[in-house]
C-alpha cells in the first residue's frame, strides 16, 4: 500500500483516503509466473504488510511462498473441497500444488506472460511471497495449514472500511488463480461457505467443481465476510457432510443460508438430474430458502456444461432472476460456448480482467447489459490464449460444477477482447483500460502513480494483442456464479411476468416459441441477435439473448456498436438489486422500437378496460330511483289534473244550447221599457191635464220649502228704485227647465220693486241669459246704458274675476265699455257720490249657478269681504238647480245667505212673494203638476224595476 | 212664421236628444254635434264681443296709460299662441302665461278655500243653538269623522288601530252613500224638471201645429 499523498491525487476522492496498494514493482514479490495470473502476478511486487490495509496486508503476507503453488498434488488433495477430487483428472501441474488449488487451479496453464504489471498493484498477487495465510478467507482455505501458498493467493479480502462497496463484493470472491491441480483435491467444506460447502459435498462425487474458495483459513483476522459467514466457516471445516454441519450452525446463517445445504444433496454434477428432480430434493428446505436463492438451487442442474453452444445459448437460468445482482450475474449469464478456461476473464472483475489481458485496439464492446466498463471485460480474454486446455476439450471438472458454475463455464464463450468502456470505469480504472489501446498512452498522466506503472506496463505488451494467458485468466465458469457479474443477466422467472415465464421452456428448447407470445409479440419482427459489427467477437456468438423472453427484453443488448456510449453501471443504482429484467429495461439504450404499436393495441386496450373497468362498472350500475315524497291526494288530484291538461288541452267543444226565445220585455230591455212608461205617463200627463190636476192643485197653500225662501221673499220686498242688485248669471241653457221657474219668479219680484241691476257672467252661456233678461227688462221699462242697470256681461278668470268683484268693484266697472263707473247705476248723480265702491254697496247678491263650483267661488272670493262685522252685508241669495243645492248646503248654515232651488221652492217662492199674477202664474203652471207626475211615475218604475230584478236574479239562481 | 221655425227646430232637435232612449242613433248625434257646435260657437262670439273688442278698443284709443295696462296682458296672451304649429319650438313660451295663470289662480282658490270654505265649515260645526242642532252637528261631526276614516288606506288592518279604522270605515261609506243618494236625487230632479219642460215645449208646439 502506498500512502503518499501525492500519489492519491489522480484518484477519486473517495479513494484518496484509503490506503493504496503498494505499488506491484515494489511490492509483489517473486512468485512463479507460471502460476500467477496477469492480474496477480507481478515479480517486483513487494507488498509492504505496514502500509496495507488489514485486508490487504493479508494478501500480502509473504508467508504464502510461491513456491508452495509447486507443492504436489497429492499433498494438497485433502485440502481440496470435497468436490474438487471427483474432478477429472486433469493434466499434473508439477508447481502447482493440486492438493490445495481449485480445480480451476489445477489444471495450470502453461506459464504465460506475467501480466502482474497490468493489475492493480494493491491487489495481491496470488504468487505473492507476502501474504500471510490467514489473508485468505477462511473459506477459500483449504484448512489449518493446508492451504497452500498458491491456494492463499486468493484475492484480498475486502476490507469494508478500505475498499468501496462494489470493490470489496468482488476482492472478497476474488479466487485465486486457477490451478488445474486442485482439480483433483477436494477442497475442505469447513473452509468454504456454508453454501458453498454444501455446493462441494453434494458435488463430491464429480468434485472439481468450485472449490475456489478452499484455500482460506480460518484464522484470517482480515477476512470481512458478513458475520453469518463467517459463523459458518467453523461448522464447514468439519469433514462430515456439509449439510449436517451447516445444519449444526444454522443458528449463525441466515435462514435461507442455513436451508441451502439442507438443500443440496449429493448430486454428480455429470449427470444432470431433470430439474424437477432437484426441486423435489430442494423441497423440504425451499421454505427458507430466500425465493432467490431457491429458484437458483433448481435451475443449477440445469444444463450440463457439456451442452452444446446453441442450447447452452438459450437457456436461461431460471434462477438468477430471483438472485440479488450480484449473484444473478452469473446465474443469468447467457451460456457462452466456450471452454471453461476461457471464461477466466469473466470470473475476474472487469476492470481486473482489463488489467490481466489488455485488449486489442480494435475490440469492440460486448453488448452486455452488464456496466460496460464490466461487460467489456467479460470477453476481453481470448479463448485461444486463456484456456491452456485444448479447446474441444471439456473444461475441467465441468461435470462436476455447479450447473450454474458450469453456466458460467459455458457462457464463457471465446469473446473477442472488446475494448473497455473508459466511460463507465473510473477514471483510475479507465486508465488502465485505456491503456489496452495503442493509443491509451495520452491518458496514462490521469492514472495515480501506482497505476501509471501498469499503464505504462500494459503499453509496453499492448502490442502484444490477446496476451492473456491460461494463467492470467481467472476462468468465470469455475468461480462462483456471484462472481460473474460480467455474465448479461437474465430475467428472473420469479421477476417476469407469468405470462412471459410460461415461455421459459419453449424458450429453452431453441428459437423462440411463439406459440404462447401475444399476438403483438408474435407479429413483431423477429429481432435478429443484437449483432455488434463484424469486428466483435461477440457478434458471431451463436446466441446472445440473455433471456427467453421476447426481444423487447433483449433490447439492452441492441446497442453493440463500438460506438455506443458504455452503460454506466456503477452508477447510483448500479449496486442495487433490481430485478435483472428491470435493470435491463434500466440499462436499456432507447433502442428504436422493434414491436409493431398495432400489435400492442390490444394491450392498449386492455389498459384502458382494466383502468376504465371500474368506471364503467359504476357507470352500468343502475342509479337508484329517488324516493318520492308522499303526496296528498290534493297533489294527486292536481298531478292528475294538469296531466289530463297536457294530453288534451282544449276541451272537446260542447254543444251550446239553443238560447231560450227571449220574451218581449227581454228583447226590449227593462231600463228601456222604464223610460218610455216614464216616457208615456209625462206625455200622457200634458196631453191630459186632468191626469195632473190632482198634482197642482196646492198652489194655494204655503209650500213647504226651504226655510231660507221666506227670508228671500222678504228681503226683496224690502228693496226699492235706489237699490242696486248684482245679478250674476253663472248657468247655462241645461238647466233651464229648473232654473227659469225660479229666476223667473225672483227677477220678476225685483223687477216689481223697480230696482237697479248691475248684471255680469263668469260662465259663457250665462252672458247669453243675460241678454235674454236684458230683453225682460226693457220689456219692463228698464234703461240700458247704465241708467237702470249695468251690463257688465261676461268676465272670465273664475275666482280672479269674483276676487275682484271682492276687492275691487271700480276696476270691474272700467272693463265694461265707456267705462260703468260713471254710469247712474255706479255713479249717484244726486249726490255726486259713488254708488257702487265694494261689494257690500249691493243691496242684494243674486247668484244663478248649476254648478257647486259657482257658489264656493262666490262663497271662498267675494262673501268674505262682504260679510264683515262691522257692517252689514247684503244677502246673498243662490237660486241652484235642485242637483247644485244638495252639494252647497253646507254653505246654506251660514249668516245672510238664501237659497231656492227647484221648481218646489220657486212655487214656495211664488206663494210667499205675494207678488200677485205672478205667484199665482206659477201656482197654475201645468209644468207642476206634470213634474209632480213625472216624479210618481218614477218612483214607481223604480220600483217595479227593483222587483223585476229581484225576481230575474231568483230564478237565474234557482235555474243554476 | 219665426217663432213656428226656431220652436219647431227646438221640437226636433228635444226629439232628436230624446231618441237615445232607443239607442244611439245618427239622430241623436246629429243633435248632440248641433248644440257642442252652438255652445262654441255661442263661446267664441261672447268672448269677441266681451272681451277682444274693448280691450283692442282701449288699446286703440291713444291712452298711454290704458295701452300699457293692456300691452302686458295681450303679450301674455300672445306668448299662449306659440302652441300653435308643428315645430313647438316657442311652445316654452307659453309656459309664461300659463305659469302666470295657474300660479294666481292656484294661490286665489288656496286663500279663498281657506277662509270662504274650511273655516266656515268648522264654525258651522261648533256653532250650536239648540238641542237639535247639537245632535246635527254631532251627526255631522261623527259622520265627517267616518267618512273620512273610509278613505284610509295607509294603516295596516292586521293591527288595533287599523281593525278600529276598518270598522269605522264602514260606517262611514253608510253616510257616504246616504249622501250620494241625496245627490242623485237632486240630479234625479233636476233632469226631471228639464224633461217635463222639453215635453211640455214639444207637446205644446205639436199641438200648436195641430191647430191647437
Amino acid at each position: 500500500m502506498s500512502s503518499d499523498p501525492a500519489e492519491k491525487q489522480h484518484l477519486p476522492p473517495w479513494l484518496r483516503d484509503l490506503p493504496l496498494p503498494l505499488n506491484p514493482r515494489v511490492q509483489q514479490p517473486e512468485a512463479p509466473r507460471a502460476e500467477l495470473g496477469p492480474p496477480l502476478r507481478d515479480p517486483n511486487a513487494q507488498i509492504d504488510s505496514s502500509d496495507l490495509p488489514s485486508w490487504m496486508r493479508d494478501l500480502s503476507s509473504p508467508t504464502a511462498p510461491s513456491a508452495t503453488s509447486a507443492q504436489p498434488k497429492a499433498e494438497a488433495q485433502t485440502d481440496l473441497p470435497a468436490w474438487l477430487p471427483a474432478d477429472p483428472p486433469a493434466p499434473p501441474m508439477p508447481r502447482a500444488p493440486t492438493s490445495s488449488l481449485p480445480p480451476w487451479l489445477a489444471p495450470g496453464p502453461p506459464p504465460a506472460e506475467p501480466n502482474g504489471d497490468v493489475a492493480p498493484s494493491w491487489l495481491p498477487s496470488p504468487d505473492s511471497t507476502t501474504q500471510p495465510a490467514d489473508a485468505i478467507p477462511s473459506w477459500l482455505g483449504t484448512g489449518e495449514g493446508a492451504a497452500s501458498p498458491a491456494e492463499r493467493q486468493v484475492p484480498a479480502q475486502t476490507g469494508d472500511d478500505n475498499v468501496p462497496d462494489w470493490l470489496s463484493a468482488s476482492l472478497g470472491s476474488l479466487p485465486t488463480t486457477p490451478a488445474p491441480a486442485l482439480q483433483q483435491q477436494p477442497a475442505p467444506s469447513d473452509t468454504i461457505p456454508g453454501w458453498l460447502a454444501a455446493l462441494g459435498g453434494t458435488s463430491e462425487p464429480a468434485a472439481n467443481t468450485s472449490g475456489t474458495r478452499g484455500t482460506e483459513s480460518d484464522d484470517m483476522p482480515g477476512f470481512d465476510a458478513p458475520s453469518w459467514l463467517s459463523a459458518a466457516e467453523p461448522s464447514a471445516a468439519a469433514p462430515t457432510p456439509p449439510a449436517a454441519e451447516t445444519v449444526s450452525d444454522a443458528d449463525a446463517l441466515p435462514s435461507w443460508l442455513r436451508a441451502e445445504p439442507v438443500a443440496e444433496p449429493a448430486l454428480p454434477a455429470a449427470a444432470p438430474l431433470p430439474p424437477d428432480a432437484f426441486t423435489i430434493a430442494t423441497s423440504p428446505s425451499a421454505d427458507a430458502l430466500p425465493s432467490w436463492l431457491h429458484d437458483a438451487a433448481v435451475a443449477e442442474p440445469a444444463a450440463p456444461a457439456s451442452q452444446p453452444p446453441d442450447t447452452l445459448a438459450s437457456p436461461p437460468s431460471p434462477g438468477a432472476g430471483a438472485l440479488p445482482s450480484w449473484l444473478r450475474g452469473d446465474a443469468a449469464a447467457p451460456s457462452m460456448p466456450a471452454p471453461s478456461a476461457a471464461v477466466g476473464g469473466d470470473a475476474l472483475p472487469a476492470w481486473l480482467r482489463d488489467d490481466s489481458a489488455p485488449q486489442p485496439a480494435g475490440a469492440t464492446p460486448a453488448a452486455n447489459p452488464t456496466p460496460t466498463w464490466r461487460r467489456d471485460d467479460a470477453p476481453s480474454t481470448p479463448p485461444a490464449t486463456i484456456d491452456p486446455l485444448p479447446a474441444t476439450a471439456p473444461a475441467p471438472g465441468a461435470d462436476a460444477l455447479p450447473s450454474w458454475l458450469r453456466d458460467d463455464a459455458v457462457n464463457a464463450a471465446p469473446t473477442p477482447p472488446a475494448p473497455p468502456a473508459a466511460d463507465a470505469l473510473p477514471s483510475w480504472l479507465r486508465d488502465d483500460v485505456v491503456d489496452a489501446a495503442p493509443a491509451a498512452s495520452a491518458a496514462a498522466d490521469d492514472l495515480p502513480s501506482w497505476l501509471r506503472d501498469n499503464a505504462d506496463a500494459a503499453a509496453a505488451g499492448a502490442p502484444q494483442a490477446p496476451v492473456a494467458s491460461p494463467a492470467s485468466a481467472i476462468p468465470a465458469e469455475i468461480l462462483p456464479a456471484w462472481l460473474n457479474d460480467d455474465r448479461p443477466t437474465t430475467p428472473a422467472a420469479s421477476d417476469v411476468p407469468s405470462w412471459l415465464r410460461a415461455d421459459d421452456g419453449q424458450q429453452s428448447a431453441g428459437g423462440r416459441s411463439n406459440a404462447n407470445l401475444p399476438a403483438w409479440l408474435q407479429d413483431a419482427p423477429e429481432q435478429p441477435p443484437t449483432s455488434a459489427p463484424a469486428t466483435s467477437p461477440i457478434a458471431a456468438a451463436p446466441a446472445t439473448p440473455a433471456s427467453p423472453i421476447g426481444n423487447w427484453f433483449d433490447t439492452p443488448a441492441a446497442p453493440a456498436a463500438p460506438a455506443a456510449p458504455a452503460q454506466d453501471d456503477g452508477g447510483f443504482l448500479g449496486a442495487t438489486e433490481l430485478p435483472p429484467w428491470l435493470r435491463t429495461e434500466r440499462e436499456a439504450p432507447p433502442a428504436a422500437p422493434t414491436v409493431d404499436l398495432n400489435s400492442v393495441v390490444w394491450l392498449t386496450h386492455s389498459e384502458v378496460t382494466s383502468d376504465e373497468s371500474p368506471a364503467a362498472e359504476q357507470r352500468s350500475q343502475p342509479i337508484p330511483m329517488p324516493t318520492l315524497p308522499a303526496r296528498s291526494a290534493d297533489q294527486i288530484a292536481g298531478t292528475s289534473l294538469l296531466s289530463s291538461l297536457v294530453a288534451a288541452p282544449f276541451p272537446q267543444p260542447a254543444a251550446v244550447p239553443q238560447p231560450a226565445p227571449k220574451h218581449f220585455i227581454q228583447r226590449i230591455g227593462l231600463d228601456r221599457l222604464l223610460s218610455l212608461l216614464l216616457l208615456i205617463a209625462l206625455v200622457a200627463g200634458i196631453v191630459v191635464p186632468n191626469l195632473t190636476g190632482s198634482f197642482t192643485r196646492s198652489t194655494t197653500a204655503v209650500p213647504v220649502g226651504s226655510p231660507t225662501v221666506d227670508r228671500l221673499s222678504k228681503a226683496i220686498d224690502s228693496l226699492g228704485p235706489n237699490d242696486v242688485v248684482l245679478v250674476s248669471y253663472d248657468w247655462d241653457v241645461r238647466r233651464i227647465a229648473e232654473l227659469s221657474v225660479s229666476e223667473r219668479a225672483v227677477l220678476d219680484h225685483l223687477i216689481a220693486q223697480k230696482v237697479k241691476f248691475v248684471l255680469m257672467s263668469t260662465n259663457p252661456q250665462g252672458a247669453l241669459l243675460l241678454y235674454n233678461l236684458r230683453d225682460t227688462l226693457t220689456a219692463a221699462g228698464y234703461r240700458g246704458d247704465g241708467v237702470d242697470y249695468v251690463l257688465v256681461g261676461y268676465r272670465p278668470g273664475g275666482d280672479l274675476v269674483l276676487r275682484q268683484v271682492g276687492r275691487d268693484l271700480p276696476g270691474l266697472f272700467r272693463t265694461v265699455d265707456g267705462d260703468a263707473n260713471t254710469s247712474q247705476v255706479v255713479f249717484n248723480t244726486a249726490t255726486n257720490m259713488p254708488r257702487l265702491t265694494s261689494v257690500r254697496d249691493f243691496s242684494l247678491v243674486l247668484v244663478l249657478a248649476d254648478e257647486p263650483g259657482f257658489v264656493q267661488g262666490w262663497m271662498e272670493q267675494v262673501y268674505p269681504l262682504a260679510h264683515t262685522a262691522d257692517r252689514p252685508s247684503p244677502l246673498f241669495a243662490f237660486l241652484l238647480t235642485a242637483e247644485t243645492a244638495a252639494v252647497v248646503q253646507p254653505y246654506a248654515s251660514q249668516a245672510d245667505i238664501a237659497m231656492m232651488s227647484g221648481y218646489e221652492d220657486a212655487l214656495a217662492y211664488g206663494l210667499l212673494s205675494r207678488a200677485g199674477p205672478q205667484a199665482t202664474i206659477i201656482g197654475d203652471d201645468p209644468r207642476i203638476g206634470i213634474y209632480r207626475l213625472g216624479l210618481a211615475v218614477l218612483g214607481a218604475l223604480l220600483l217595479v224595476g227593483l222587483i223585476s230584478a229581484s225576481i230575474g236574479r231568483a230564478r237565474r239562481r234557482s235555474a243554476s | 212664421m219665426t217663432p213656428l221655425l226656431v220652436n219647431g227646430i227646438a221640437a226636433l232637435l228635444t226629439i232628436a236628444v230624446l231618441s237615445r232612449i232607443a239607442g244611439d242613433n245618427p239622430l241623436f248625434r246629429v243633435a248632440q254635434s248641433i248644440f257642442i257646435g252652438l255652445s262654441l260657437g255661442l263661446a267664441v262670439v261672447v268672448a269677441y264681443h266681451q272681451l277682444f273688442r274693448p280691450v283692442i278698443g282701449r288699446m286703440l284709443s291713444g291712452d298711454p296709460l290704458l295701452m300699457a295696462y293692456y300691452t302686458v296682458p295681450l303679450l301674455l296672451g300672445l306668448l299662449l299662441l306659440t302652441r300653435i304649429g308643428r315645430g313647438q319650438r316657442l311652445s316654452w313660451l307659453a309656459n309664461l302665461p300659463l305659469a302666470l295663470i295657474f300660479g294666481v289662480g292656484v294661490a286665489v282658490a288656496i286663500g279663498g278655500a281657506a277662509i270662504g270654505t274650511v273655516l266656515p265649515q268648522v264654525l258651522g260645526v261648533t256653532r250650536t243653538t239648540g238641542g237639535a242642532q247639537v245632535i246635527g252637528t254631532l251627526v255631522l261631526g261623527i259622520g265627517t269623522a267616518l267618512t273620512l276614516a273610509s278613505f284610509s288606506y295607509t294603516v295596516a288592518p292586521e293591527s288595533r288601530l287599523g281593525e278600529s279604522v276598518r270598522a269605522a270605515a264602514r260606517i262611514g261609506r253608510l253616510f257616504l252613500i246616504s249622501a250620494f243618494g241625496i245627490f242623485f236625487a237632486g240630479a234625479l230632479q233636476t233632469y226631471m224638471s228639464a224633461l217635463v219642460d222639453r215635453l211640455w215645449f214639444v207637446v205644446n208646439f205639436f199641438f200648436g201645429l195641430a191647430g191647437g
